[in-house]
């Protein structure tokens, strides 16, 4: 792993909009110092935070990573060694289940990808740019993310089927098919529609404020070369929230195996198999086996293979975006 | 750089900056478009939800589910006596009101929030400005958790915190939440790291200690980012009803009673108006929050590179 | 930095002050419900009661520690503190437990729903509360607690040769029981002549199959006796589909309905209701016990079933088979017959997620009274439903006229109609002869049981309490309480049936006549397993290749036909069976 691409890919604008250089020149006289004083101070302020990862992540999940090895018998209390929880997953789920569940895991990333962050980068440039009425939509766009989930999906489920075909039934004469309903084939698009309503306001906010970090004096002189908006925005903008982007395109990734873009909101524990996500399936197999621990080891199984896939892939993405993203140098 | 030689082409042209203004060209007058079909349809929800909140279930909402109330009810006062959690534990047993729900929120929430800030601030210092080994592992461990689903580890969790006398403490969620894992351990390490070595090597010249350095100088300069992510936690943590709900038997927290509220299966707590009503009332202290720091909020909220 | 972590302090600070204020003094005038307000006497001994606060609500509990508390009020339980007398500490809620939150919590005694016995044993969260059970019981010398058990309740919950003398251990108690089914609006019935008329012609046309004047003869019903309450109710899936299209149809009111968001779940205990019913007691039982001969087994080609020309011996290597039970293509025919045709159903509701089971009661029971809301006839809820709607009859009666009390409502448990005639006139003939003529699924799991966490002198407090609780006098008073039974044998007299609302008179009286499926057994498979063998998760598939969770939903979404989907369990279970722990 190439350590020094990361950083500089994640290298962030200071207030004055300027690149710092990581060529490390002053900072290798900082640590001509970095005596055993150092040293101690180092230990001694670092020690805190990795004793809790040891014992409140690593020592946690550690049972989670065993159980899926495991044959719990619960009437007999015996515990047996098995590598078969990996292969029953997959007879239970059934292969069409699982293409379904990989297809709209990776539609719903997709849609993140080409739908949320566009949309983000383009009125976040609206934003930054101070057109009319920015300062109001900034902070009405936050509105959503204060809101809790629970709350915000409630009202929206009613809403959708309930007050909106009443609405379109008594104004227009329309009647409105139930768009959660599966069976009227709109489902996965108003769920993924919900996502990105909802979350498209955060992400305007996190990008424009990305932007804020811009050189007017570079925007200037790019228009006096005679760029127009377009050309600002993919030639400068662009480039200096790359960082921002980059961190969410990476995220994104793992994104794909745990987001149940909230169908145990919409659905509980009974959403159809056409809608869901590995994030959903997961969630709701637990909770299905809510106290029956015989059933716990498939489902830790599953898991374990989902990182296995996921830790690679988000390694490659990151890979990909230090070799082909923008540089300004 | 790019940048700085165009800059310095300019002033050496002479050319003076001057503020872009925005223009009403097509492109902008779309966007503004949809920025209002936004708008509208958040409004929209919202005012739909307050007006719900004001009707009286059975008679009204059942038939007319979004014109105004036939009969404006105030469904509020109910709500907040019927907003209760029972608490049975070994440390009291008896009904727990709205009132001290906020209490525990603003207890969980901001202590949970404040120390969920500090470690990743503080790890991602040393980590940006110590050279060490170490400093790297920790870098990779953090990208590597993030990807990681974590399946059913809560009974070893639960059984962690009850060994260490976690459980049912608020405290001891604030060691729960301290970990320096996630993006804004990313975020902290970027900033730190671009920190010219001079900031601190001054101090250091005059005789100032690594723990002054770092108190008096490295976190007064991310003040700014570490309120944000602060704030960012906090509503987290204030609208988080799954961890109290396991972890705080004792304590429970406002979003833990809106939770119980709306798994109710019997009675008047299950009906929309209800509901909506009771989501109002969670809702209106986060709101003003929101409203008194809405500046500093949104005004450094970025990911990957908050200003200093 | 400080400037602004003291204007933030500042900010919260006064902000909670202001929000406790003015909340505080809101707060004091509510009543909170339930019991949990009563403050601890320090002058007695304290027992802590878990209450699981669901359909069957709290106040048989609440009786039950009045006589409890009453009967040993002069008692000394803790000799030397002066303290004199028990008090119950119920409480009453929602919250689930978890086996950590048992062995750490305050309760010590628990009624709960929804709990793996085995799983809590595993993790060490029951005691041992044998003398309970198998004890003499001091309030009841002539029985013990487990005579009023079945033989399959004995083998579960009684764990072979696990204490120190050998004995078979008890760490919990079956509680109540509850399944699902059809509850219909008598007043409407009566009012609309929704009643089959007496030798009435099968295929003559529909109006005429149903009584005209009121004083039209009507058909014996489901018992097969004339002259009771269910006189003229269907008796088979035919005649209840003819009730259906004669209510949707012709006169325009909704014939069926059910909670929309949770549809797949209640038409899934309908349908496990309508198998248990169809296969009666010891066939059902094997799909727990995988043990016995499983004598209705077959295939469905062409639309007919075909009986196996053997019967088949059940072992739990081949338990998969069981899903091939007669039964359960005939229920998955019902269910697929009510999500296919729209005129007998709730319409939309019936599938709209946002249409709760309580929108579903409150429709159910306004559109008696609103004068706006179009007439419902018959409704899919669980036996517990009225509790849970309890402000709607108390609303209703406040607005409409006492009538609409929950006592005075004219609603009634309706028993399931049979697959085929010959099934209605053998489970007639059983009544008449005093024999069960129904057989009702038990989907609730509820549990009753001490943590392990009690103090050693507490548990023969805990122990002596839950003898109370289930002594018949007991037992009788939960039945007038709530309407329902306990999931114990014992005998319900006439003089104790009177006591009861219309509602819970034609219920009570259902169970009378009816064998009670308990869906578990000492089986390992089973107990490895158990939150796959659920009522809502046994009837899984593989339809197309793919699985399919929930029959009622592969009917509405997908469109699949219940003869694919009888034949895609077999295929799902027999190829996930050797998975199974």
């Amino acid at each position: 792993m190439d350590e020094s691409r990361i950083t500089k890919a994640d290298i962030p604008v200071t207030e004055d909009g300027v690149q710092p250089s990581s060529s490390g020149g002053d900072k290798r006289e900082f640590h001509l110092k970095g005596s055993q004083k150092d040293m101690i101070f180092y230990v001694c302020m670092i020690a805190g935070a990795v004793i809790q990862f040891a014992v409140c992540y690593v020592w946690v999940n550690v049972s989670s990573f065993i159980m899926a090895f495991q044959n719990i018998n619960v009437a007999t209390g015996d515990i047996s060694w098995t590598f078969g929880n990996f292969g029953d997953i997959f007879v239970e789920l059934s292969w069409p289940n699982f293409w379904t569940m990989t297809k709209n895991s990776v539609l719903a990333w997709l849609l993140s990808l080409v739908v949320s962050i566009p949309l983000g980068l383009l009125f976040s440039y609206y934003i930054y740019k101070k057109m009319p009425g920015s300062i109001f939509f900034r902070a009405v766009l936050f509105m959503p993310s204060i809101v809790s989930a629970i709350v915000m999906v409630t009202m929206f489920r009613y809403f959708v089927t309930s007050a909106m075909p009443d609405l379109m039934n008594d104004l227009f004469g329309v009647s409105m098919p139930n768009v959660l309903d599966p069976a009227t084939g709109h489902a996965f698009g108003t769920v993924m529609f919900y996502s990105i309503w909802v979350g498209f306001g955060t992400s305007v906010l996190m990008y424009s404020n990305g932007m804020s970090g811009i050189d007017p004096e570079l925007v200037d002189a790019v228009h006096i070369d005679g760029a127009n908006g377009i050309r600002e925005f993919w030639h400068i903008s662009l480039p200096l929230v790359f960082p921002t982007l980059s961190v969410f395109l990476i995220t994104g990734v793992a994104s794909i195996f745990v987001n149940q873009i909230n169908l145990y909101s919409f659905y509980g524990g009974t959403a159809h198999a056409s809608v869901q996500t590995f994030g959903y399936y997961l969630y709701m197999a637990t909770k299905q086996a809510d106290g029956d621990y015989g059933s716990y080891p498939r489902l830790a199984a599953f898991g374990l293979i989902l990182t296995a896939v996921a830790i690679p892939l988000t390694l490659f993405v990151r890979w990909l975006l230090e070799k082909f993203g923008p540089s300004e140098d | 750089m790019f940048k700085r030689e165009l800059a310095k082409r300019n002033k050496l042209l002479g050319i003076r900056r001057e503020r872009a203004h925005p223009k009403f060209s097509p492109v902008t007058i779309a966007m503004l478009i949809v920025l209002i079909l936004y708008v509208a349809s958040l409004f929209l929800l919202f005012f739909w939800a307050v007006l719900t909140a004001f009707k009286d279930p059975l008679l009204d909402f059942r038939t007319n589910t979004y014109g105004f109330p036939v009969e404006w009810v105030w469904n509020f006062s109910y709500v907040f006596t019927q907003f209760v959690v029972h608490v049975s534990t070994e440390t009291r047993v008896g009904v727990v009101g709205m009132a001290e729900m906020y209490l525990y929120s603003f207890l969980y929430a901001g202590g949970s929030a404040f120390f969920n800030t500090l470690v990743p601030c503080i790890t991602a210092y040393l980590c940006a400005r110590f050279k060490y080994k170490f400093s790297r592992v920790m870098h990779t461990t953090v990208l590597i958790t993030m990807v990681i689903p974590v399946v059913g580890s809560l009974p070893a969790e639960i059984r962690m915190a009850q060994s260490l006398g976690l459980y049912d403490q608020i405290w001891g969620m604030w060691i729960l939440k301290a970990n320096f894992l996630g993006m804004y351990f990313l975020v902290f390490y970027n900033i730190f790291k671009a920190l010219p070595a001079s900031y601190t090597e001054a101090a250091k010249i005059d005789g100032a200690g690594n723990m002054s350095v770092l108190l008096r100088i490295a976190l007064p300069l991310v003040r700014n980012t570490f309120f944000t992510v602060f704030l960012i936690y906090f509503i987290q943590y204030w609208n988080d009803y799954q961890t109290p709900l396991i972890y705080l038997p004792s304590y429970p927290t406002i979003a833990q009673g809106m939770y119980t509220v709306s798994v109710t299966p019997t009675q008047e707590m299950s009906y929309v108006p209800m509901r909506l009503a009771a989501a109002i009332l969670m809702l209106v202290p986060i709101l003003v929050i929101f409203l008194i720091f809405q500046k500093r909020l949104l005004g450094n909220l970025t990911v990957g590179g908050i200003k200093g | 930095m400080k400037a602004i972590f003291k204007k933030t302090a500042a900010v919260v600070l006064s902000l909670l002050l202001g929000a406790t204020t003015v909340f505080s003094f809101v707060g004091c005038g509510g009543g909170s419900g339930g019991n949990y307000t009563e403050a601890i006497d320090e002058n007695r001994t304290q027992l802590y009661v878990y209450n699981y606060d669901g359909g069957f609500g709290s106040e048989w509990l609440s009786k039950v520690k009045a006589r409890y508390e009453a009967l040993h009020a002069n008692d000394e339980y803790e000799p030397g503190t002066g303290k004199k007398g028990i008090q119950i500490m119920i409480n009453n809620t929602k919250n689930a437990v978890t086996s950590e939150t048992i062995k750490n919590g305050q309760d010590e005694v628990y009624f709960t729903e929804n709990m793996y016995y085995y799983s809590l044993r595993y993790d060490g969260a029951l005691a041992d509360i044998t003398e309970a059970v198998t004890g003499k019981n001091p309030y009841e010398p002539e029985k013990t607690v487990e005579s009023k058990f079945t033989d399959e309740q004995q083998n579960f919950y009684g764990i072979e040769g696990q204490r120190e003398d050998g004995k078979t251990q008890y760490l919990g108690i079956p509680h109540y029981f509850g399944s699902y089914g059809i509850v219909y609006n008598k007043d409407l019935f009566d009012q609309k002549g929704y009643y089959f008329i007496n030798g009435y012609d099968p295929e003559g046309p529909l109006e005429e199959k149903f009584i005209y004047y009121k004083d039209d003869t009507k058909t014996p019903g489901p018992d097969g006796d004339p002259g009771n309450d269910d006189d003229g109710l269907p008796t088979t899936y035919q005649e209840f589909f003819w009730l259906c299209e004669y209510i949707g149809r012709v006169n325009n009111q909704v014939a069926l309905s059910w909670t929309g968001q949770y549809y797949t779940q209640y038409l899934g205990f309908l349908l496990n209701a309508l198998v248990a019913d169809y296969e009666g007691l010891d066939q059902m039982m094997l799909n727990y016990t995988f043990k016995g001969s499983a004598t209705d087994l077959g295939t469905v080609s062409g639309g007919t079933f075909r009986e196996d020309a053997q019967d088949l011996g059940i072992n739990e290597s081949n338990g998969w088979n069981l899903k091939r039970q007669r039964g359960v293509y005939e229920a998955l025919s019902f269910i697929e017959t009510l999500v296919d045709t729209p005129t007998y159903r709730n319409g939309d509701n019936a599938f709209n997620d946002s249409y709760s089971h309580l929108n579903n009661q409150e429709d159910f029971l306004m559109s008696r009274a609103d004068g706006v809301t179009t007439p419902i006839a018959m409704t899919v809820d669980g036996m517990w439903w009225q509790s849970e709607s309890s402000h709607v009859f108390s609303s209703m009666a406040s607005r409409y006229g006492a009538q609409y009390s929950q006592e005075n409502s004219e609603l009634r448990w309706m028993p399931l109609p049979k697959a085929t005639e010959e099934k209605a006139q053998e489970a007639a003939e059983n009544i008449k002869q005093g024999k069960a003529g129904n057989t009702i699924a038990d989907a609730l799991y509820s549990l009753c049981f001490v943590s392990s966490g009690i103090d050693d002198w507490k548990l023969p407090i805990a122990v002596d309490f839950i003898q109370f609780c289930n002594t018949d006098e007991s037992l009788l008073e939960f039945t007038t309480t709530t309407n329902t039974m306990k999931a114990l044998s014992y005998e319900i007299g006439n003089d104790v049936l009177e006591q009861l609302s219309p509602y819970g008179q034609s219920l009570v009286g259902f169970i009378r006549n009816a064998d009670i499926v308990y869906p578990y057994s000492s089986s390992e498979k089973y107990i490895n397993n158990a939150s796959m063998f659920r009522a809502d998760t046994y009837y899984r598939a593989t339809v197309n290749g793919a699985t399919a969770n929930f029959p009622a939903q592969a009917f509405h979404v997908d469109g699949v036909s219940a003869a694919d989907y009888f034949a895609g369990m077999a295929t799902y279970y027999e190829r996930t069976w050797s998975t199974l722990n």
